[in-house]
């Protein structure tokens, strides 16, 4: 050892490598005071072809589902949309999501009283796929209103995020909770390119089930996040236009004729206090 | 592939237990290396490793025509061509897009931007170059003796893609030396990576998140909350820079290279002059050599020695030194104006001691004065550097000005509770005294290997547990 004085080092790192290895293998679920202790990637720089890490695997899945690049989404021609089977019944939709929700409501609500649906808006501020994840707040509030429909517009506050590992999971839990009832995501409408929410939401809804807000230009409030009102209406119509003619669930979605101003009272809570 | 992930983790496990087998054989010690580093640079860069050996082998070349031609014409221009071939590189790869995005707005133009990736380290690589070519030409080195010794030089993995800017004075004779590596190198080695870790991946981590968040939108955020992304990206950007200088420094030593530190507690500054003596050292040392020296001695060889010539010489060698310094950081304007803020700086605090007679500066009142103002000069500065654009900069300022309001205390902590005890206890960690820092570390040098690999270990599990821990975002809805 005296003469290879760095093999103690060598052996730290070795059995510290070891150690985490180790534990990235185990399938239990470990907690310290009531935090959960998370396991290193080892596993997967061990395991063969499962060693990408989130990005590449976002990145792969989109091209390989062939989905189109920002823009190119809305220049889709109008006589690709084939037949479509629409569903007329009334519905029961629940307009749930973060603070963005609050812009969308008014127009969606408009459409909903148009096509004999019943709208349940819930603004949930600052919230994001963790809390909805966390708080099994989804299957709780399609329960709650009985929702044969989510539009479920998420992502706002984790345009910046990092742990997009975990996000992955938050969303796939989202996605289990909607247990069956028909889903679509409205993804957010960035101010700021997104470090990869919108890849990780569609790479788990399928592009029927994404809609790509962040293609879409707003004018926004003074925070410089939030689209105006009269930008929200813009966003609301072409959700409409999306849901009808694209997304896997159409469902009857005429442009309202009028306004209502029917009075909506949002369930409103809020994620930071 | 960067150091503070599992990859490099167990790449550099495998590598370090070759390693020390091979250290004490100079030639296959130096192959050895050169080929991880190479790896490294791949890992992290891909095919522009091409860039990377192409700068070597004309970098390489250049070096021995300069050395051995007896030609005095062909000398200089040989070394004019190196410093060209090396600035059009570094010009072509980081610059074209922002010399034609800035001719379209001045001129009117309608050139399209280029499709181009920037090859990681190239900033620190190209300037390490020309620092190699200029020591040559000035005849302070003489070039290395084969071409294995000058590779080894520029790709050195614990420096290649961020720095420190080591010198081929300070570098090579270790190079062609037999290493001797003892119990202290290892040890004081392995401090410096630790504490590098817990600067760059913990701590300097987390701070980041916060600072993403109120930077990416900075008009949706409160003057406080502005305020603290203020001081967060002070505290974040010196953790983060300094982190990975240490890991650098600690991964050299621990090989048995030794390179001096790039960072010196620049936050306790005494004034903007003492700072740059103490931020990013081996940049602000390769500028004050290669750009600042040579612009002052050509301004004082043609000035006409009038009163004041030595202080308008130094404005002359500031101005355009602050300005590329400014620029070397990024392809932006706001570096431009960080750069050149900083140069004005400069100049008025050496025209403060130029001018004021040296028993009123020594007053503690205006010490103290000095320190604050350098302070607050470097806290607003950090945010036209953070900042997406001036715009940004301005709103955040603005806000900090006009809409602060110290009653958001409470909930902003009752809110970011860990956040705030990060930043609180990153201030402390900043401010402690050397003295104390010194009886820390050799504390932890002194610890039993075993201890050691226990507090690595709770090290690595830390970092796994706050890279997944995000920031909440958008608050202001509380307030």
């Amino acid at each position: 050892m005296k003469n290879y004085p760095l093999l103690s080092i060598v052996f730290l790192l070795l059995f510290s490598v070891s150690v985490l290895t180790l534990f990235s293998y185990t399938d239990d679920n470990i907690s310290l005071l009531g935090i959960d202790i998370k396991k290193s990637r080892f596993k997967e720089l061990f395991t063969p072809n499962n060693s990408s890490f989130v990005s590449d695997s976002v990145n792969n899945s989109l091209s390989a589902s062939g989905f189109p690049e920002s823009g190119e989404l809305n220049a889709l021609a109008p006589d690709s949309i084939i037949a479509r089977q629409i569903d007329t019944n009334s519905q029961r939709i629940l307009l749930a999501g973060d603070s963005m929700v609050e812009g969308l409501m008014y127009l969606l609500s408009d459409y909903c009283v148009e096509n004999g649906h019943e709208l349940f808006p819930v603004i949930w501020y600052s919230s994001s796929s963790k809390a909805y994840a966390q708080k099994n707040k989804l299957k709780e509030l399609i329960n709650k209103y009985n929702a044969t429909y989510v539009i479920l517009v998420l992502g706002a506050n984790e345009l910046f995020v990092r742990d997009l590992d975990n996000r992955d999971e938050y969303i796939k839990e989202i996605l289990n909770q909607s247990d069956g009832v028909k889903f679509v995501w409205i993804g957010p409408p960035n101010w700021k390119e997104d470090t990869g929410i919108n890849d990780l939401i569609l790479k788990n809804m399928g592009k029927d089930r994404y809609y790509p807000s962040k293609n879409l230009k707003y004018d926004r409030i003074s925070d410089g996040a939030h689209p105006t009102r009269k930008s929200s209406n813009m966003w609301a119509e072409k959700i409409a236009e999306w849901i009808v003619n694209e997304s896997k669930y159409p469902i009857l979605f005429n442009q309202p004729e009028k306004e209502y101003r029917k009075k909506l009272s949002p369930m409103m809570m809020n994620y930071a206090k | 592939m960067i150091f503070t992930s599992g990859f490099f983790l167990l790449a550099f496990t495998i590598f370090l237990l070759f390693y020390s087998f091979v250290y004490n054989k100079k030639s296959l010690r130096n192959i050895y290396v050169i080929t991880f580093s190479l790896y490294f640079y791949y890992k992290t860069s891909g095919d522009f490793v091409i860039v990377l050996i192409g700068s070597i082998v004309v970098n390489y070349i250049i070096g021995l025509v300069i050395h051995n031609t007896d030609f005095k014409n062909l000398r200089r221009f040989s070394f004019l061509l190196g410093i060209f071939a090396n600035v059009c590189t570094l010009a072509y790869f980081k610059y074209v897009n922002f010399i034609v995005e800035n001719v379209n707005v001045i001129l009117g133009g309608n050139f399209s931007k280029v499709d181009i990736f920037l090859p990681i380290g190239i900033s620190f690589f190209t300037f390490q170059s020309i620092s190699y070519l200029t020591d040559i030409f000035r005849r302070n080195l003489a070039p290395t003796e084969n071409i294995l010794d000058y590779t080894f030089f520029v790709s050195f993995f614990p420096y290649i893609v961020a720095g420190p800017i080591v010198r081929a004075s300070e570098m090579l004779p270790q190079i062609n030396n037999d290493l001797i590596i003892d119990k202290n190198d290892v040890a004081s080695g392995f401090s410096m990576i630790c504490k590098g870790i817990i600067k760059k991946g913990i701590f300097a981590y987390y701070i980041s998140q916060y600072c993403d968040l109120i930077y990416g939108s900075p008009l949706g955020f409160s003057g406080f909350e502005n305020f603290i992304a203020m001081i967060g990206y002070t505290v974040e950007i010196y953790l983060d820079f300094s982190g990975y200088s240490d890991i650098a420094i600690g991964l050299s030593r621990l090989m048995g290279f030794k390179i001096k530190p790039n960072f010196d507690s620049p936050y306790k500054s005494k004034n903007l002059i003492d700072f740059w003596k103490r931020w990013h050292i081996s940049l602000s040392t390769w500028l004050r050599d290669y750009l600042f020296l040579p612009l002052n001695y050509f301004y004082v060889r043609h000035s006409n020695k009038k009163k004041y010539y030595l202080l308008s010489a130094y404005i002359f060698a500031t101005t355009i030194t602050m300005f590329i310094a400014g620029l070397w950081h990024g392809s932006s304007n706001k570096y431009i104006i960080w750069g050149s803020l900083h140069g004005l700086g400069l100049i008025i605090n050496r025209t403060y001691l130029f001018t004021v007679k040296k028993r009123i500066q020594k007053l503690t009142l205006l010490k103290f004065i000095g320190r604050i103002l350098t302070i607050f000069f470097i806290l607003i500065s950090w945010v036209i550097f953070r900042a997406n654009d001036f715009n940004d900069a301005y709103s955040s300022l603005n806000l900090i000005v006009f809409g602060f309001d110290i009653n958001y205390i409470i909930p902003f902590y009752n809110a970011r509770t860990l956040f705030s005890i990060f930043l609180l206890v990153s201030i402390i960690l900043i401010f402690l005294p050397d003295i104390l820092k010194i009886k820390i570390t050799s504390i932890y040098i002194s610890l039993p290997i075993y201890v050691k690999a226990v507090i690595f270990i709770i090290l690595i599990q830390v970092i796994l547990q706050i890279q997944t821990e995000s920031i909440q975002p958008f608050i202001y809805y509380q307030f």
